[in-house]
């Protein structure tokens, strides 16, 4: 009587089923499950992504400076300062490393599903459609974890390793991927950037994935494969300006000026015409104005936010009658009276959450036509095109209020294109790889809190980060960055 | 050697120990399966005279003649007539035959026994005897001499039974003059004495226990049976320590190997408990570690005694603490299992208890705020050591005087006012009722039990208040001699009210009035902070005061819960049962801030106040959980053996659902519900613009399917063997693993029940007790096992949403295990001393611990079974009476519990601290193990703190700054000991003068350090900026005050590098201090009304009582904190800070009567 009870108990046990969730066959039982499951895709750059990547691409460079180390928490003092002091630790708990490698293939893993549920002969435009987004996103993950874990592509890219390539979920039965070399890597990036842009269907907002997006990214991957100045490869370099090209004159994308520019940074990215690809963070709110803003308010002293300030060097560069003054604002610390900027970039409808913690709806702009404009000025000087890399250099030199350049070459332009990137693209996440991708040094000149002046060199192994020893226990398979 | 209340069975004394000693247990086997063999074959030759010998002595005589053993019942012989005879050669059988002439005894004799018992008496002389009948009449009081009722009695030698009317009287035919009569009672000694005119019997309390019946769930034993390590604690008990609604509340201090701990004195505070350590990591999902909790044998979902079962109503309280206890409840019991049985009526007259009380509830916080002196006087001493030291400050202002004026943040009329904000707005204190009525009655047919209770209670929290209604009817109901029928119903309303208002305490500084100028209430309140470049930045806060009659949260929750038991008596011995159990929760939550309160008008930082015009939140939860739990019954003796065993099967079913939904803007103050509000939301929709979402958690369905069985047999009554088995099916699992086995087997040795134990009359119990088994912990996450899709994000607009995966299935996902050994040792001595000492260990295996994947899978973590955690200890139990007399008794308890815990396997071998994030427990720690930088003391000379940093070589450095050793990271991070006590327990006397009843409630912790929250945020030296105030330091707290004070402990609050020193830093191991306690838990003052005014007012029992809760504490003199309560332990965020500045432990002083009619 008891089998009996019991086999009929199992039915009713299997029965039952956790609610308002959907099976992965349910999802993908029609293109809308497809489109949905791509926008979940985006969703997955949120903060967890966002924040250990702002983290590690910005507090690596010289652009910024610590001011205190006011947490209460250790966890959260030696996480933000990892990366910044390149201590580059290895441990889950004490560095970013960790996060922004798991947040990354998380990312990962959800492009991999949508992409594996597409058949190779599909027709069904919102699903190709999905498919080229979704490639777009994985070359996005792949080149971001590239910069990081990747040693510069002009130092030896055949025998460095990259990143462990995966086209396809895994799960635990699989034989856990070792890392492809740098050049492999690359490879994987650039061909899934061009299959992308052979199969996007439609163009959105600029909240999505794009076909001239995809252009975008990839002049930017042919520049880093382009050599330093010293040594150009002058192959990538043009390249690079080809890709670069394309979204300039086919995108249909326009620079901003005057007061359109100089609210960038407080307007949507949505209806943006300079705006490539953003992450939109309308429906969702950005943490990064915790790092960065410290407003007057009434918690100072238990609570505080906004350790990051834009750094003396490179408020120096900008020039007195330079529009991107108009990026920093006073930003009292009470008992600072030296360091009282902060970058607006990320405080469009910002707002002052419970605690003294401070939020936006602020976009991240991951592509934008000016970076595109610098890029093709780069690869235009590097392919040999000097005339064409100044005027390109002027385009974005002007645009911020300043007489055009005039009568400059060889390193003086490069190192005039390269100041204006920094000057232009400052807390957007380029920073430190702009030096290293060129076999320049990383020079902080400025004391930091409780750092001294820095000079990190491009060979220097430090120059990448750590791989979080606990990738390591769960896959034999991969290698660490040794230092 | 009488030990007849060991035994079971038939009874069965030998003449001498030492004979006894000789007889093999078989041979006594085979006699008790055949005792009755002829005696004919018997030929040896017996040469005997003697006048006048008792019969046990010539027996003895014929013992030694004979060579054969002689075996009596204990109550037979000493009445037995004085034996005179002459005998010479001749066989045993014929001296026997001499012997027993006139006896009213018969002998037979088997396997050279010889067995004596009674004569059957045959039906004439019954017939005789029931013509001679006499009638007995007399009277049965407590030891108090109070009437007690429904005593039953009967006499020895047969006959119906009689019961004790509610003043005591009985009146009982008996057959002649000789009879002996019984009297008995539960809970209380057997007693057999002759008949007698106009009897008056005392009854005593049963000290040793022995016979006490302990419901273990599915099954109930002898205290003297038990094989495993069980608790039992009365209702009483239980009702006579501190007064509140939770039965957690109450347990603390009486039972052993229970920590619990409740911080703070809010009634909404339900206690956390761990049972014998802890042993689970912290699992977001399920954050209950308590046991599992059982009433009248139906499993609950209940995490908690307060919210399932009303104190009042509580027979007795039974906690399972070993596998061979537990393991009949399977996955969910290895934290233990604490069975609740309810009262129930019983046969005689109709009982009314009729109980009320009435009292106040005081805060009693160890410390306070700074008063305005205070903190002026700390401001101004801090502002002239800043402005000295603060170049910057001495350029814009020449003078101090002048940098004072323009900067402090109060004015010369503000030092006039003295306002106490903590103790007058915020820890206020309380009043507290209770009125219960029940009625119980029975006939053989029917028995029903009734009571109704209302119970208000204050927390020491600004309007934090319970109001408990509850009701509960048992009825049994005899359908036939074979059948039954039981219904327990139970429906608890508790309504909750706390506040909403401004709960910032520290935002309310001492020279802000409450009121107006003009004197009334102000609305709001203003708080000033300090800017260096100029006047006071002010900003307002809401007035408690005020508001605090508008803005509450009201939590109403209402639980039913009703049990049907039908019993079948297939057979005397084969027993059919199901129970069907229906439990509805319904938790409800209203949350409202009045437009008339400035918190009600605006809503948000104070730095930005958002204009709402009233707020309201609604939240509604609702559980239903459906048991139905069949057994097989079987209960029969085979010889010596007691065999008893169940077969069982049980299927549940939960279901539970939410919703919840926020809006704001109302033009009608007051009203509290929906309709009333114009907009959906919150100030946050409001200030950034997004529409309001209503939430709805996803519904969550569980169910669960389980076979069980145990077995016991009680051999001899003294060798008692048990072993059960549970297969639990469950939703919560993975498909691949959705079946989990556990087992247990034990066995416990009467030693005091054996012959060789007689001669040690000092020893009246002594017995051991062993056992090993498994029990598991179902994690409170489900379907852990499906991958899934969820609609959950949103992207580009606020209406866009887009799928993501929630969820990686784990297919193996399965039961955390708990080995348990259990090693118990009874010992009573004198019949008034009783102690139980029990040694465990528990590992607990596959401890789900929420882990990363790897990388390349992609999900970043999933629960996966990997880790262990050892727990071993000693409970200890000791019951004395010290003093018995007729006037004066004194009685005491004592319990002690002794833990250990280490973690034996890790994911990654580590596991961080999740509270400061700052180091690791390593395989090998305690799982609560803190550490800290170590702190070593004030400099004299320069009032700077000193840390102790270990350099790479091992050398001890000291430096003046954490920062140093924070540098080192791990390595600087010392081991300061545990948030784990060493040993915890309680003490209870109780005093009887006559009438007169006193009981103290000590209740004690030891060994567990606690980190000084109340140090670490809210003594700093510059929390005035901010406009905070801060604690009064006491003598816990000795700042250096100047060169050369070596009395100091903590560093010079006036140094301005203070906080960058980081002397109470988080990782500082000033700030951990020694949590050890003992606490006068509750003393109660009773008087009993005698009898004698008793019956002129028509009561059966009065009982006048004052009592009071929390009286003192004795702490570490180094504790800052309102109350050394400590730290729950195994928090999801490791939290192991105590109460902190908040409210302590309440006093609460009632007084009240409990009357029987």
């Amino acid at each position: 009587m008891i089998i009996i009870t019991s086999s009929a108990c199992k039915k009713q046990l299997d029965s039952l089923a956790p609610h308002n969730v959907n099976f992965e066959d349910q999802q993908f039982a029609s293109p809308n499950g497809y489109t949905k499951a791509t926008i979940g895709n985006y969703a997955g750059l949120y903060a967890s992504y966002e924040t250990p990547w702002f983290n590690i691409s910005e507090y690596r460079g010289n652009n910024v400076k610590v001011i205190d180390v006011t947490s209460t928490s250790s966890a959260a003092d030696l996480q933000n300062t990892d990366a910044f002091k390149y201590n580059n630790s290895e441990s889950k708990d004490f560095g970013l490393s960790d996060a922004f490698w798991f947040a990354s293939y998380k990312a990962l893993l959800g492009v991999n599903v949508v992409l594996k549920n597409v058949s190779p002969t599909e027709t069904n435009n919102v699903i190709l459609q999905a498919k080229a987004e979704n490639l777009f996103l994985r070359a996005f993950i792949n080149f971001n974890l590239l910069r990081v874990y990747g040693r510069p592509y002009y130092q030896s890219p055949a025998t460095n390793p990259g990143i462990p390539i995966i086209t396809a979920p895994l799960d635990l039965t699989a034989t856990p991927p070792a890392r492809a070399t740098v050049q492999a890597s690359y490879d994987q990036v650039v061909a899934d950037l061009n299959q992308s842009i052979a199969t996007f269907k439609s163009k959105g907002v600029n909240s999505f994935a794009s076909k001239y997006g995809a252009f975008a990214l990839l002049s930017r991957v042919y520049l880093y494969m382009s050599g330093t100045f010293d040594q150009p490869n002058a192959n990538y370099a043009k390249l690079s300006a080809q890709a670069a090209d394309s979204v300039i004159v086919n995108g249909g994308y326009r620079l901003l000026q005057g007061a359109a520019y100089s609210n960038y940074y407080s307007a949507s990215n949505q209806l943006n015409t300079e705006t490539i690809w953003a992450i939109n963070h309308e429906a969702n709110t950005s943490n990064l104005p915790i790092l960065l803003m410290q407003p007057q308010g009434t918690y100072v002293g238990l609570y505080t936010t906004g350790q990051i300030k834009p750094s003396p060097d490179l408020l120096s560069k900008l020039a007195a009658n330079d529009l991107r003054k108009g990026f920093y604002f006073t930003d009292l610390y009470p008992g600072n009276t030296t360091d009282v900027l902060s970058t607006n970039k990320y405080s469009y409808r910002f707002f002052n959450g419970v605690n003294g913690v401070y939020y936006s709806y602020a976009a991240f702009n991951h592509l934008r036509l000016a970076e595109v404009y610098l890029n093709r000025a780069e690869a235009r000087l590097k392919s040999g095109d000097t005339g064409g890399a100044l005027a390109d250099l002027n385009v974005i030199h002007t645009r911020a209020g300043l007489t055009p350049l005039v009568g400059l070459s060889g390193q003086a332009l490069f190192d005039a294109i390269l100041l204006e990137r920094r000057l232009e693209l400052a807390f957007e996440g380029h920073n430190s790889y702009d030096y290293f991708r060129n076999g320049l040094p990383m020079v902080r000149n400025y004391n930091s809190f409780n750092s001294p002046p820095l000079t990190v060199n491009p060979t220097d192994a430090k120059v990448v980060m750590r791989i979080s020893q606990l990738v390591l226990t769960e896959n034999p398979n991969i290698t660490q960055n040794q230092q | 050697m009488n030990k007849s209340t060991f035994n079971l069975g038939v009874q069965f004394n030998c003449l001498r120990p030492k004979i006894f000693m000789a007889m093999k247990i078989t041979t006594f086997l085979v006699l008790a399966i055949c005792m009755q063999v002829s005696a004919s074959t018997f030929g040896q030759n017996i040469t005997l005279s003697q006048k006048n010998i008792s019969l046990i002595e010539t027996l003895n005589k014929i013992k030694q003649l004979s060579g054969y053993d002689v075996l009596y019942g204990d109550d037979i012989l000493p009445k037995a007539k004085n034996v005179s005879l002459k005998l010479s050669n001749v066989t045993l059988d014929a001296a026997l035959e001499e012997i027993f002439k006139g006896q009213d005894l018969t002998y037979s004799i088997s396997d050279k026994t010889i067995v004596i018992k009674k004569k059957d008496i045959g039906f004439l002389d019954r017939l005789i005897n029931r013509i001679n009948a006499i009638e007995i009449s007399g009277k049965v009081v407590d030891e108090k001499g109070l009437p007690m009722s429904n005593v039953s009695i009967r006499s020895k030698s047969g006959g119906k039974v009689v019961y004790s009317d509610s003043k005591g009287a009985f009146a009982i035919n008996v057959e002649n003059a000789d009879a002996v009569l019984v009297f008995s009672y539960v809970g209380y000694a057997t007693k057999e004495l002759p008949a007698g005119k106009n009897m008056t019997v005392v009854m005593q309390p049963d000290v040793s226990i022995l016979e006490q019946v302990v419901v273990t769930g599915y099954t109930q034993k002898k205290a003297s049976e038990l094989t495993g390590s069980v608790q039992s604690i009365s209702g009483e008990t239980l009702r006579n320590g501190v007064s509140t609604v939770n039965g957690l509340a109450m347990l603390k201090g009486v039972a052993a190997g229970l920590y619990i701990v409740e911080q703070g004195g809010s009634v909404a505070n339900r206690g956390q408990v761990v049972l014998r350590g802890q042993s689970s990591f912290n699992d977001a999902s399920n954050t209950n570690y308590g046991p599992l909790i059982v009433i009248d044998g139906v499993i609950t979902n209940a995490a908690n005694l307060q919210d399932i079962i009303d104190p009042q109503d509580i027979e007795s309280i039974n906690i399972l603490r070993d596998a061979a206890s537990t393991a009949i409840y399977g996955s969910r019991a290895a934290q233990g299992v604490i069975v609740v049985v309810t009262k129930r009526g019983s046969v005689g007259k109709t009982k009314i208890n009729f109980g009320a009380n009435y009292g106040k509830v005081q805060n009693n916080r160890n410390i306070r705020f700074m008063n305005t002196s205070e903190a002026t006087a700390h401001i101004t001493k801090y502002m002239q050591a800043l402005y000295n030291g603060t170049a910057s400050l001495r350029t814009t202002y020449p003078t101090f005087n002048q940098y004072f004026n323009a900067t402090r943040i109060f004015s010369d009329a503000d030092q006039a006012v003295n306002t106490e904000w903590d103790n007058n707005a915020f820890f206020t204190d309380g009043n507290q009722s209770d009125i219960n009525l029940s009625v119980s009655s029975g006939t053989d047919k029917t028995k029903f039990y009734t009571a109704l209770n209302w119970n208000k209670q204050d927390g020491t929290l600004l309007d934090d208040g319970l109001s408990r209604k509850s009701i509960r009817v048992n009825v049994d109901q005899k359908i036939t001699d074979k059948l039954t029928f039981s219904l327990n119903t139970n429906a608890i309303l508790d309504n909750y009210t706390a506040t909403n208002s401004e709960n910032q305490y520290y935002l309310f500084q001492p020279w802000v009035s409450p009121n107006y100028a003009n004197g009334a209430l102000a609305d709001s309140i203003p708080n000033y902070t300090y800017r260096a470049t100029g006047a006071r930045l002010t900003q307002y806060y809401d007035n408690p005061l005020f508001s605090h009659e508008y803005n509450t949260v009201k939590t109403s929750r209402l639980n039913l819960m009703g049990t049907g038991i039908l019993k079948y008596a297939v057979t005397p011995w084969l027993s059919l049962q199901s129970a069907n159990s229906i439990n509805y929760n319904n938790n409800s939550v209203n949350s409202y801030k009045d437009p008339r309160t400035y918190r009600g008008r605006y809503d948000g930082a104070a730095s930005n106040r958002i204009f709402v015009n009233g707020a309201l939140s609604l939240n509604d939860t609702k559980s239903t959980y459906f048991l139905t739990s069949n057994l097989v019954n079987f209960n029969k003796s085979f010889g010596d053996h007691q065999l008893s065993a169940i077969i069982g099967q049980e299927y549940s079913r939960t279901h539970s659902e939410n919703v919840s939904v926020s809006a704001y803007n109302t033009p009608y103050p007051g009203e509290r519900n929906l309709g009333a509000f114009l907009t959906y939301g919150t100030w946050i929709n409001k200030l950034t613009g997004t529409p309001a979402i209503p939430s709805s958690t996803a519904p969550v369905d569980k169910a669960s399917f389980s076979v069980f069985s145990e077995v016991n047999d009680s051999y001899k009554s003294r060798y008692f063997a048990s072993a059960s088995i549970r297969r639990d099916a469950s939703t919560n699992f993975g498909l691949n693993n959705r079946n989990g086995t556990f087992y247990a087997v034990s066995g416990g040795w009467l030693i005091s029940g054996e012959e060789f134990m007689q001669g040690a009359k000092a020893v009246n119990n002594l017995k051991l007790r062993a056992s090993y088994g498994t029990s598991g912990r179902e994690a409170g996450a489900d379907y852990l096992n499906f991958t899934t899709y969820s609609d959950a994000v949103f992207y580009n607009t606020t209406t866009t949403s887009g799928s993501t995966i929630n969820r990686l299935g784990n297919d193996n996902i399965t039961w955390e295990t708990t080995y348990a050994t259990n090693l118990g040792l009874d010992i009573g001595l004198f019949k008034r001393v009783n102690l139980s000492i029990d040694v465990y260990n528990k590992d607990s295996k596959n401890l789900l611990q929420n882990v990363a994947l790897p990388s390349y899978v992609g999900f970043s973590s999933q629960y996966r079974n990997v880790g262990e955690i050892r727990n071993r200890g000693i409970d200890l139990q000791l019951n004395t009476e010290n003093i018995r007399s007729k006037d004066f008794s004194w009685t005491m308890n004592f319990n002690i519990s002794f833990n250990k815990n280490k973690l034996v396997s890790i994911k990654g071998d580590s596991l961080i601290d999740g509270y400061s994030g700052s180091y690791y427990r390593y395989v090998g720690d305690d799982i609560n193990t803190l550490k800290a930088i170590k702190y070593v003391g004030v400099n004299p000379a320069n009032g700077r703190p000193q840390f102790e940093r270990i350099m790479p070589n091992g050398q001890v450095q000291i430096v003046d700054s954490i920062a140093l050793v924070k540098a080192d990271r791990l390595r600087g991070f010392q081991d300061i000991g545990s948030a784990t006590p060493k040993f915890f327990g309680g003490w209870t006397n109780n005093f009887r003068y006559k009438n007169w009843n006193l009981s103290l409630l000590f209740n004690f912790s030891y060994g567990n350090k606690i980190m000084n929250n109340a140090v670490r945020s809210f003594v700093s030296p510059t929390a005035w900026q901010a406009g905070f105030n801060i604690p009064q330091p006491n003598s816990a707290i000795r700042f250096w005050q100047g060169p050369g004070d070596t009395d100091a402990n903590y560093p010079n609050f006036y140094d301005l590098a203070f906080d960058q020193r980081g002397g109470i830093n988080i990782n500082s191991s000033l700030l951990y201090v020694d949590a050890s306690y003992a606490r006068l838990r509750n003393v109660r003052l009773g008087y009993d009304i005698p009898a004698a005014v008793l019956k002129k007012i028509h009561l059966g029992s009065l009982n006048i009582y004052a009592s009071m809760d929390n009286v003192f504490v004795i702490k570490s003199k180094d504790l800052f904190a309102s109350d050394p309560e400590g730290a729950t332990i195994g928090g999801t965020s490791n939290a192991y800070s105590g109460t902190g500045i908040a409210s302590g432990m309440p006093r609460r002083f009632v007084v009240g009567l409990n009357a029987g009619f």
